[in-house]
């Protein structure tokens, strides 16, 4: 919070309550121009009720919104500058798709050549030049999307809401849709909020993601510090698959497993000896070798299941001491042959320092 | 930083600014509110008022109600309604069950032109069933031996009439309840071997329950209130809603009128909460996922229901049949020939035909001014924002009058526009104060039909519109309106007909200028002109159905028009 004015859209204190509920609880929040930032969370986080409050469609309790230094925080959406895109598409379905599109320039009053000229550039933008005269019923859920994207762009708006407009979509579709609009954004350099419950979305689509949680920001940073530096340990179990194993703190900054010890190498841990803490580490960053040649401060294991995925496969192996739960561990299915991974296969399993990530624990 | 500019004290909550064309849709609610407030509320409160005043104005507390009770003839009418009521409910309801189940369950044909036969009687004001059964049992009728000692005249002539009228309602409701059916119940029952007769016991009778309930319920509701049947065929049977009549326009008593009215407004207030409640579980019941039911070919089975259907379509046109036959001969039962005395010197050359004009006058007002009025308020309820205070007291107001009989708001509209001092009065004995209180009246089911199909259409068109610049009321008549014209033309029929029918509220408020045809017929039947009677209730069930046929022209019209959107092609 350094520089007050460059910001395209800032939030500042925002706070909704609902009656007792409070729906977002002091959230503050600065966009760039032309950045693409995702609000990413489990329902009922309040991601949408923050968008629908940047958009005016509700009032917040408290806080400021401020769109390029200007406050619009009492402004009906009638006088907000954005363009929204919803996950029912909303298109008009008595008006042809030039007629949808055309919506918001019609009412302009431009020249009709204008808005001819400026609806065509979209339809060809968005892929579906020739669809003009078509209903949005004669058309795909993934193509109705795209003409609700096309509308919401026609009037230049200086900030685009996309409220999770891919979870209605199948799932090929949501993936091609994913990278278009991504590509779309980047090349009219538009400044984007999208809304969305899927990690995937969010990390493969986001200059920056902002978790949230219980109507709280949890975490606001690039898709890869998102996901290799999760600031808490909800972030760390939200996004991507985790092991989460239950910790105490040591007397000299080990960590007691069940009944194993796991030594930090100098790792700073930030918690007093017997704390109880959660310890994070991503199935792809454990360590799987042969139980003939045992590497230093790795734990016996057995593998106890494993899940095919396409392109990985997920072991889930019963290591000693740890009785309660398996450690999960991702492996290509070139080396699964080269490893001779079968089930009840006995193996060694150790869990790189460098790779865990360690929060406190409510026991 | 931030923590320290912060105030500690959590400040009003922010409120935004109203753009003004909000304003044109808070204002437009308001007034909404405020007619709805003069033209259903005050009618009520003053019946209120004045069941506990004397005739000059003073607080004389349950003195009235006391008095009320203690004429025994009165208090006989109580137990007369409920009981005849109770009895036209337990006849109808299983028999309309029946004839639903036949339309949804089995695969016999002419399913179409059998329910549409079963809805005659929506066409007609209830007495033509009346004067209908008094041409086939009364004293010069036509199976008058039938009867024996025994006479229809009374409460087996009410109870027979009221079946006949409410019929199609509870047959409309049920056939909605049996659609509802999810398909796949009953084929993981059948995957189980289970007997049809439990498939219907542990299925279907579980399913249609709030359909029987909220069915049982506005036939109750009907026959407790309606005016006209027992005025024509009571005979000295005395129900609540003769009573009220005899009271106000016989006696001119109003303050025992405003009892009667509060004794009639109680259970049909009561079964209108029962079916409220009812109905919100059955929304509740509905997925979107359900599939649809649809019957295979049981031989014995069609046979049976379709026996059954035919019976019932048989008396249904049999009773219509009468009355119409009966308005073209001469003079029953003693020249059976065929003429058009009725019509031309019953109706035109005693210049009762006016009263026939007048019905469509107001049919077309309640149809047109009506519809706008219901359609406006329930978009402006159900789709736009602010002024949030208003929307749970409209909300109200627009459900209310389905709890309130006819015979009760007519009485009210008395109470409150014939006041000396209500500035309105005006309006009294005026058409406008019939197209209010006919549109006050129906408002309830109008209200849920746009309602519905409001609920139908997405939530985010008017965020859409907003964010793109557009005021809502272009929206309004560029999208909402267009995409809900079916249902529009629906709610605007409905109006139509029953405008064309109703008799009870507007009976205590039309003026020998204003006097309407489903009236007329009741006079004319007082003063034992029952061939003239019979002719005007034959040309009201015409013009319902001519109606009916050009709404559904309309319709079919728009179908082919919309087609291009509204079915769309094979998706993509």
């Amino acid at each position: 919070m350094t520089d007050n004015t460059s910001a395209a859209l800032r939030i500042e204190h925002v706070v909704k309550r609902f009656g007792d509920f409070t729906a977002l609880n002091d959230v503050s929040l600065a966009i760039e121009k032309g950045e693409l930032v995702c609000f990413l969370g489990p329902s009922g986080c309040g991601k949408t009720t923050l968008l629908r409050i940047i958009a005016g469609l509700e009032v917040q309790t408290s806080g400021t919104i401020l769109q390029d230094g200007r406050d619009i925080s009492r402004l009906p959406p009638m006088m907000r500058d954005y363009g929204i895109v919803f996950q029912s598409y909303a298109l008009f379905p008595n008006l042809t798709i030039y007629d949808n599109v055309a919506y918001g320039l019609v009412n302009r009053r431009l020249p009709k050549a204008q808005v001819r000229a400026r609806v065509a550039e979209l339809l060809t933008l968005i892929g579906l030049a020739d669809s003009g005269a078509k209903y949005p019923g004669q058309l795909s859920g993934g193509q109705q999307q795209r003409i609700a994207l096309a509308r919401a762009l026609a009037t230049s708006p200086g900030l685009l809401l996309l409220d999770e407009p891919l979870s209605a979509l199948d799932a090929q579709v949501r993936v091609r849709l994913r990278g278009e609009i991504r590509l779309l954004q980047q090349r009219l350099g538009v400044t984007t909020i999208l809304v969305t419950h899927d990690q995937e979305e969010a990390l493969s689509m986001a200059d920056r993601v902002v978790v949230m949680n219980q109507g709280l920001i949890e975490q606001v940073g690039t898709p890869r510090e998102i996901y290799s530096a999760p600031a808490s340990a909800f972030v760390a179990d939200f996004v991507g698959k985790t092991n989460m194993l239950a910790a105490v703190v040591g007397d000299d900054s080990e960590l007691e497993i069940g009944g194993m010890q796991l030594h930090t190498n100098g790792t700073p841990v930030n918690f007093r000896s017997g704390a109880p803490v959660t310890v994070f580490l991503r199935p792809e960053d454990v360590v799987v070798s042969g139980a003939e040649h045992p590497a230093p401060d790795s734990f016996a294991g057995r593998i106890e299941n494993i899940e095919f995925l396409g392109a990985l496969c997920r072991l889930g192996i019963r290591v000693d001491g740890i009785a309660t739960q398996l450690v999960i561990a991702d492996f290509s299915p070139r080396d699964m042959e080269a490893f001779h991974i079968e089930r009840g296969r006995p193996v060694r399993v150790s869990l790189p320092s460098s790779s865990i990530r360690i929060f406190p624990r409510n026991a | 930083m931030s923590a320290v500019l912060s105030p500690v004290a959590t400040p009003r909550a922010i409120t935004q600014r109203v753009h003004w064309t909000e304003r044109i849709g808070h204002l437009l609610l308001l007034a909404m509110g405020a007619v709805l407030g003069i033209a259903l509320f005050a009618p009520i409160f003053m019946i209120m008022a004045k069941s506990v005043e004397d005739t000059d104005g003073n607080f004389v507390g349950l003195a009235h109600f006391a008095a009320y009770f203690e004429t025994p003839a009165l208090a006989q009418s109580i137990w007369n309604s409920v009981w005849v009521s109770g009895l036209v409910m337990l006849i109808t309801v299983p028999a309309a069950f029946t004839f639903a189940y036949a339309l949804t369950r089995s695969c016999m044909r002419f399913k179409t032109l059998l329910r549409n036969i079963a809805l005659i009687p929506l066409l007609a004001p209830s007495l033509l069933s009346a004067i209908s059964f008094i041409y086939w049992f009364g004293n010069q009728g036509a199976f008058k031996s039938w009867m024996g000692e025994t006479q229809i005249y009374g409460a087996r002539g009410i109870v027979l009439s009221l079946v006949y009228a409410t019929f199609p309602h509870a047959l409309m409701i049920l056939i909605t309840a049996l659609s509802l059916t999810d398909a796949r119940l009953y084929e993981a029952a059948d995957s189980m071997g289970t007997r049809t007769l439990r498939k219907f016991f542990t299925i279907t009778l579980p399913a249609a329950k709030y359909g029987l309930i909220s069915a049982a319920m506005v036939v109750f509701t009907y026959a407790i209130s309606d005016f006209g049947v027992p005025k024509v065929i009571g005979g000295s049977f005395n129900v609540m809603a003769t009573d009220i009549f005899k009271l106000v326009i016989g006696q001119q008593d109003f303050a025992k009128g405003a009892v009667v009215g509060i004794m009639l407004l109680v259970p049909v207030f009561i079964t209108y909460i029962v079916d409220l409640l009812v109905q919100r579980r059955q929304m509740a019941q509905l997925t979107s996922r359900s599939v649809p039911y649809s019957p295979k070919r049981a031989r014995a089975f069609d046979a049976a229901m379709a026996a059954f259907c035919w019976l019932i379509a048989a008396l249904m046109l049999a009773v219509l049949g009468m009355a119409v036959w009966a308005s073209f001969v001469k003079l029953w039962p003693y020249d059976l020939s065929l003429s058009l005395n009725h019509y031309r010197m019953g109706l035109v050359e005693a210049g009762i035909l006016d009263a026939y004009v007048n019905s469509i006058k107001m049919a077309l007002w309640c149809a047109t001014g009506g519809t706008v009025f219901v359609f406006v308020c329930a978009y402006l309820l159900e789709k736009t924002r602010g002024l949030d205070w208003v929307r749970p007291v409209l909300r109200m107001f627009a459900v209310l009058p389905m709890g309130v009989p006819g015979l009760v708001l007519g009485l009210g509209f008395i109470f409150f526009f014939n006041h000396p001092a209500n500035p309105l009065n005006g309006i009294y004995h005026t058409m406008a104060i019939l197209v209010i209180s006919t549109v006050v009246h129906y408002y309830s089911s109008s209200h849920l039909t746009a309602l519905t199909a409001l609920k139908q259409i997405d939530n985010e068109f008017e965020a859409v519109s907003a964010s793109l610049k557009v005021p809502f009321f272009k929206t309004f008549f560029v999208v909402t309106v267009p995409v809900c014209l079916p249902a529009i033309l629906e709610i605007s029929r409905y109006f139509f007909v029953n405008a064309m029918t109703t008799i009870s509220a507007v009976v205590f408020l039309y003026s020998p200028d204003t006097m309407l045809a489903a009236i007329a017929i009741l006079n004319l039947d007082e003063a034992g002109e029952i061939g003239p009677a019979t002719a005007m209730a034959t040309l009201i069930v015409l013009t319902s159905s001519a109606a009916c046929f050009l709404y559904y022209l309309l319709n079919r019209f728009l179908e082919v028009k919309t087609q291009a959107w509204r079915k769309p092609a094979a998706q993509a």
